[in-house]
């Protein structure tokens, strides 16, 4: 199912995302290591919404609430003492519980019903973390009492940055197995695939709890990054939807297009408001205008996501999917790649 | 008592802006993200208006309203892309897309330049208003309250009268069942989706223009009622008019129940009363998920 997962492609993804990486650590500038470490968070937060959402389909808008949920759990098993490491694999673990346990009654809708049921979702989460600070310290917040030492920054970016290509490797080999092409199938017509014996309900969970367990840990990447957790930071629609955003601008199932998309949005956001004051010191425009400018943009002139323009037609024929299609496809087509 | 009213008086907001959502997406299919925010932007004109010039909102509301008509035709011009996709997939998330970003701009532009004006939060005080209390049938309710109340069901009724007995009424239903029919049929679709955001938004800015005058607004709080008119549009079934109408006063209702049980029970009523929509959607959404009335 996986082999091959190492072409090229990949190869050069993981040699750029290093060296872009080790610039961060070596130059001294604290925003550049900043934005950096941002992009490999969000880019890791939003490669795992796509397990789900990029192959099936459905817009999963509540992925928030795994993220969250993984990293609540993360936040109380470490404050109890226990191990970093034992404590993301914890936050996975109950990641994954809750994705299983929402995709009994939440699976059974269909499109855009789903998407609302789904977005209904993290916002009850939301209300239910603020009017419960007895449990969860609501809006209060607490502290990710791990994150406290100042040495954890370059070990985080180095850690973090593993993780990205780990989640980006799985979304690349779910692209190129038949798993990913039952779920593409779902996506295309689900009735019709049910009759071609795939079971759509079981196929769809198993996406959804895949997407919960390492949306979990990247939410517990998130939690040490920020160093504090509360209802707003977690569950707030601006985080809870900036992967869903991220996903969708860049390319929704496509290799790298999360991470596109997480690059653009992460990037802008946090130099072009600078760069503006810097231009005139009366214009201070927030973050969140830049975004909903650039998710105007990218919604009138590039629905499908940044990667799925015309211009990257031509390349199409490399992308991880084609590749399969065109591995078990008994016609030689024109383009025959040469390189691996 | 007041409790109650108040949640149906929320509830006929509710139903006018699900009413503007539902009808804009059964026309046009576009899902408006942005339509809170062009409520709490109403709210914020109608409050700008009283703060500069003193002016009773019930009387700028005769101002206020066509110009978010007009801003509703400009709106227009800007869905035109996405109305035009290739495929539904495409174009509904090509709308939510650019809605969602609108969204989002309207809301971080509103906050910077309410913070330019030293404003935060928006409000008009009843008391400032000069208007005192009637009494009906022994319930004092303030005539803020009243008045507020005859013209929600003043404009119920009317959009009803227009969706239901007018010509253009309906070339709207037209459109909404099928609209390649309606445009071979020789409806002019375009003009009928302009129309349709045109009175979408003008509702939106109505039902803010009220809010602003019972409780307080800030930028920040469009995307929250939003997702309140989303809940109703769901119950009521996307797409059906009487289906908003009716699930509005059903949610407003609910909360004012809700917030009086929990009152009564010693908890804090008002905290939870926003969840309340919430379980509702879920749990019609799993039990009926096209709605209590079919479009």
């Amino acid at each position: 199912m996986v082999a091959g997962a190492f072409s090229g492609y990949f190869v050069w993804t993981i040699i750029v995302t290093c060296v872009l990486g080790a610039i961060g650590i070596i130059s001294g500038n604290a925003t550049f290591f900043d934005t950096i470490q941002q992009i490999i968070i969000f880019g890791a937060l939003a490669a795992c919404y796509d397990y789900f959402s990029g192959f099936t389909g459905y817009y999963n808008l509540g992925y928030g609430a795994f993220v969250a949920v993984g990293a609540y759990a993360f936040t109380f098993a470490t404050n109890s003492g226990i191990n970093i490491f034992l404590g993301l694999i914890i936050a996975g673990v109950a990641s994954a519980i809750f994705a299983g346990a929402i995709s009994y009654p939440f699976l059974r809708l269909r499109g855009a019903y789903f998407a609302i049921g789904t977005l209904a979702l993290v916002l009850l989460l939301y209300y239910l973390d603020i009017n419960l600070p007895q449990f969860t310290r609501g809006l209060i917040g607490m502290y990710v009492n791990v994150a406290s030492s100042v040495s954890i920054k370059v070990p985080l970016l180095i850690g973090s940055l593993a993780f990205l290509l780990l989640t980006l490797w799985i979304h690349f080999a779910i692209s190129k197995s038949r798993f990913g092409l039952a779920l593409r199938s779902i996506r295309e017509e689900e009735d019709v695939s049910e009759s071609f014996g795939v079971n759509a309900f079981r196929l769809k969970q198993l996406a959804m709890i895949l997407s919960g367990f390492f949306g979990g840990i990247a939410g517990s990447i998130f939690a040490l990054y920020i160093g504090f957790i509360n209802a707003d930071s977690m569950l707030g629609l601006g985080t809870a939807l900036f992967p869903v955003v991220a996903a969708m601008t860049g390319g929704s199932g496509i290799f790298l297009g999360p991470l596109v998309g997480s690059f653009v949005l992460t990037g802008v956001n946090l130099t072009l408001p600078s760069f503006i004051i810097s231009l005139n010191p009366s214009i201070n425009i927030g973050p969140l205008a830049i975004t909903g400018l650039i998710l105007v943009l990218v919604g009138l002139f590039f629905p499908s996501g940044l990667l799925r323009i015309s211009y990257f037609r031509k390349y199409a024929y490399l992308r991880p999917d084609n590749r399969l299609f065109r591995a078990k496809r008994q016609t030689v087509p024109t383009k025959v790649a040469t390189k691996t | 008592m007041t409790i109650l009213i108040q949640g149906i008086l929320f509830g006929g907001i509710l139903s006018m802006m699900a009413v503007g959502l539902t009808l804009i997406f059964g026309v046009t299919r576009v899902l408006n993200i942005a339509h809170g925010d062009f409520l709490v932007l109403g709210g914020i004109t109608a409050a700008i208006l009283f703060e500069a010039f003193g002016l009773n909102p019930f009387l700028t509301l005769v101002a206020v309203v066509p110009l978010f008509a007009v801003i509703g035709v400009l709106f227009s011009f800007l869905m035109r892309k996405p109305m035009s996709s290739r495929t539904a997939e495409v174009g509904l998330a090509s709308s939510v897309l650019v809605t969602l970003g609108l969204s989002n701009l309207i809301e971080g532009l509103g906050v910077r330049i309410a913070g330019l004006f030293g404003y935060n939060t928006f409000a008009i005080p009843g008391s400032a208003l000069g208007l005192g209390t009637i009494t009906i049938g022994g319930v004092t309710l303030t005539t803020l309250l009243v008045i507020s109340f005859v013209i929600i069901v003043a404009i119920s009724v009317g959009m009803t009268v227009f969706v239901y007995r007018t010509s253009f009424g309906a070339l709207m239903r037209a459109s909404m069942s099928d609209r390649e029919a309606a445009i071979m049929l020789g409806a002019d679709v375009s003009r009928v989706s302009i129309v349709t955001f045109a009175i979408g938004i003008a509702l939106a800015s109505l039902g803010g223009t009220i809010i602003v005058m019972v409780g307080s607004l800030d930028p920040n709080s469009g995307l929250p009622f939003t997702i309140d008119a989303l809940t109703v549009v769901v119950l009521g079934g996307l797409g059906s008019f009487y289906g908003a109408l009716i699930g509005g006063f059903i949610i407003g209702l609910s909360q004012g129940i809700v917030q009086v049980v929990l009152t009564i029970a010693g908890l804090n009523g008002g905290a939870w009363v926003s969840v309340v929509p919430l379980v509702i959607l879920i749990i019609i959404l799993i039990i009926k998920p096209t709605g209590l009335l079919k479009r």
